[in-house]
């Protein structure tokens, strides 16, 4: 997986980039704009990691004149403004995804590794996802574990389906808040702990160690073992 | 337009003001020309009935007592003529239709209302007696209701046409004044528009070759609408330079933490991770603070479209129901259809700030019911719980930025969830409602 990181703070582009580097990713750093929009004209990239504030040329209408050039890659927004314009303005202007910094490094591999796989995702809709013994049918909207049939509140399904989409991968609280209630705040409560544990009981048997995993400081992912 | 609000307008009271006008001079105007029109009337009587007398005295003179009395039964005949009465020097009655009057000679003015005479409906008369050299007495008089009806129909033409004219004048104020009002009323809305944060609403302009004072006023307040926004801009770019500036060194802190948590030396790993506790602690009331003042400077930005009150009600409700079940508390919805324009994320998270707000205020077992429908055509969203609820004298006090009961002290919280949906209330327009629930607490979004 190839990233683009445009961001003029050396520091967080250094801890973005060694972050990235860790989790097996190809790094590519801009430190301006119209360094950045140059180079993801230049190569091809999975996703670019983009800060809405940037020297030469903003973030923003760096995204909008490669979208202009059709360079359809997924875009995620760094911004140290507030979230309410931003994030209209920031998704309207070609953005895929945003992250208000401080941000942690989980959420950004976390977000970045969906993006870079949502191009794959939507040209191959799975109507049947697995993991383990543990099966989703989209079409049905059925959930089987070894044959036995698992009824699940609606939520419960849309989190489930979200986790096993994301096949192993981390999903962070944030991308579950947004994806599956549509929350863009921070709940002070444990809003998703208690739905993740709810649906524990629901799919798990017994004894067996729980298909979703908590990893720690970071979010949920579904692995069977 | 209103009827109330077009009443109170102040081209209407000017309307009535001039049409009440117009009715006191018409109504002065017609009782002077009464007045002339009855002097006149008189004084033209007088003339005849002096004429006429003087000419039957003459005739006396020179043909006799006789022939005068034949010649008044032959006036008295004449259709539209005076009223006659001759008696003779012993007082006999010789001519003329008259009842005796017992009028002096000169100018007398008869009321003869009560004792109307059979026939001769006199009612008001004006005579003329002359006393002849012989001792006879020739009178001579003219019944008033021909000029008490002239002055009746001058009266009641006059009444009409103060009318007609009030209500013409009335009539073309409202139609001049409703132009302008609804030009004026253009700037009232607009001011309303801007003070419920839609900064980028102008006041109607037209293109007139000659600008009058509603224009002026329309082009003066847009100028100044402008200028504001200026201001509020520039004070928005200063708080998110603020906020960039906190928010790069607050980064690298957490970065720098992430990384020690990592390292191999478990009492660094373990001090780090007590760290990024308070650091996150740190964040989230600044993140808090930041969104209050963002919600609040930056109301230009906001995004309205339809928000489905009631589902998205139904949504907080569902994210939230299993952790207010965990801490022992019952979370009941009651949604009934209701519509806003709005900013869905804020609007949601103002819900959300209710609900985690109940939750933290009342005792395991709380009831804890989030509402929303249309009251009087406003859609409200409510929380409302059954617990300790809050003083009347406090509920303005909570409102305010790190406000925290005393007995609230020990609890977590930012001491903003409350502000912040009050500014969030702001921003649409709305009103944040807090009334005691008997018991406990009612927040209640009142939308405009």
């Amino acid at each position: 997986m190839r990233v683009l990181v445009v961001e003029d703070d050396h520091q967080t582009a250094d801890y973005v980039r060694d972050s990235l580097l860790g989790w097996g990713c190809g790094v590519t750093l801009a430190d301006d704009g119209e360094a950045g929009l140059a180079c993801a004209r230049r190569e091809p990239f999975d996703v670019l990691v983009v800060d809405r504030m940037l020297p030469k040329l903003d973030g923003l209408a760096m995204v909008a004149a490669l979208r202009a050039g059709a360079v359809q890659t997924p875009v995620l927004f760094l911004t140290a403004m507030g979230a309410i314009a931003d994030r209209v303005a920031g998704l309207e202007g070609g953005g895929d995804d945003y992250l208000v910094k401080p941000f942690s490094l989980a959420e950004l591999n976390a977000r970045v590794a969906a993006l870079a796989r949502r191009p794959a995702m939507q040209a191959r809709e799975p109507t049947t996802l697995q993991a383990g013994d543990l099966v989703l049918d989209r079409l049905e909207r059925s959930v089987r574990r070894g044959g036995r049939e698992i009824e699940l509140l609606p939520l419960q399904y849309k989190l489930l389906e979200l986790l096993m989409l994301n096949d192993g991968r981390v999903v962070t609280r944030t991308m579950l808040l947004e994806r599956v209630w549509g929350i863009r705040f921070d709940p002070r409560t444990n809003i998703v702990e208690t739905h993740i544990s709810h649906l524990r009981a629901k799919i798990d048997g017994g004894d067996q160690p729980s298909l979703i995993v908590t990893v720690r400081g970071a979010g949920y992912a579904i692995r069977a073992r | 337009m209103r009827v109330s609000r077009f009443l109170a307008s102040t081209g209407v009271r000017l309307a009535f003001v001039q049409a009440a006008l117009l009715v006191t001079v018409f109504a002065v105007a017609g009782s002077l020309t009464k007045v002339t029109v009855k002097l006149i009337y008189r004084h033209e009587l007088h003339t005849r009935l002096l004429g006429e007398a003087s000419g039957l005295e003459g005739l006396y003179r020179s043909k006799g007592l006789a022939y005068l009395a034949k010649a008044v039964s032959d006036a008295e005949r004449r259709p539209g003529g005076f009223e006659y009465r001759l008696t003779g020097p012993d007082g006999r009655p010789l001519s003329g239709d008259l009842p005796a009057t017992g009028a002096p000679p000169g100018w007398t003015y008869l009321d003869w209302d009560d004792q109307a005479v059979p026939g001769r409906p006199y009612q008001d008369l004006i005579v003329y007696t002359d006393r002849l050299p012989d001792g006879s007495t020739l009178t001579v008089g003219q019944d008033l209701s021909e000029e008490s009806q002239l002055r009746h129909t001058l009266g009641r033409t006059l009444a009409w046409c103060g009318a007609i004219g009030a209500a013409l004048g009335l009539a073309l104020s409202y139609l001049l004044s409703r132009g302008a009002l609804q030009r004026v009323y253009g700037v009232v809305s607009t001011a309303r528009a801007v003070s419920a944060g839609r900064m980028q609403v102008r006041a109607p302009t037209r293109k007139a070759l000659v600008p009058d004072d509603i224009d002026e006023l329309g082009a003066t307040f847009n100028t100044m609408l402008d200028e504001i926004a200026t201001l509020v801009s520039r004070v928005r770019w200063v708080s998110t330079d603020i906020a960039h500036d906190l928010r790069t060194p607050l980064t690298h802190v957490r970065q720098k933490l992430e990384r020690i948590k990592q390292s191999r030396d478990p009492a660094a790993s373990a001090a780090a991770v007590e760290i990024e506790g308070d650091v996150n602690e740190l964040l989230r009331v600044f993140d808090a603070m930041l969104r209050l003042a963002e919600i609040e400077n930056d109301a230009r930005a906001a995004s309205l479209e339809p928000v489905d009150l009631a589902e998205l009600a139904g949504r907080i409700a569902d994210a939230y129901r299993p952790d207010v079940e965990a801490g022992g508390r019952r979370l009941e919805t009651r949604l009934a259809p209701a519509k806003v324009e709005g900013d869905a994320d804020l609007i949601g998270q103002a819900l959300a700030n209710l609900l985690e707000n109940a939750m933290r205020h009342t005792p395991p077992g709380a009831r804890i019911t989030l509402g929303v429908g249309t009251v009087d055509g406003r859609a409200v969203a409510s929380v409302t719980d059954d617990g300790p609820g809050v003083p009347a004298e406090q509920r303005q006090a909570v409102l305010q930025r790190f406000h925290r009961l005393e007995a609230s002290r020990t609890t977590p919280g930012s001491g903003l969830g409350l502000p912040i949906v009050a500014a969030i209330a702001r921003r649409h327009g709305a009103a944040l409602a807090l009334s005691d629930a008997g018991p406990g607490l009612r927040a209640a979004l009142i939308f405009g």
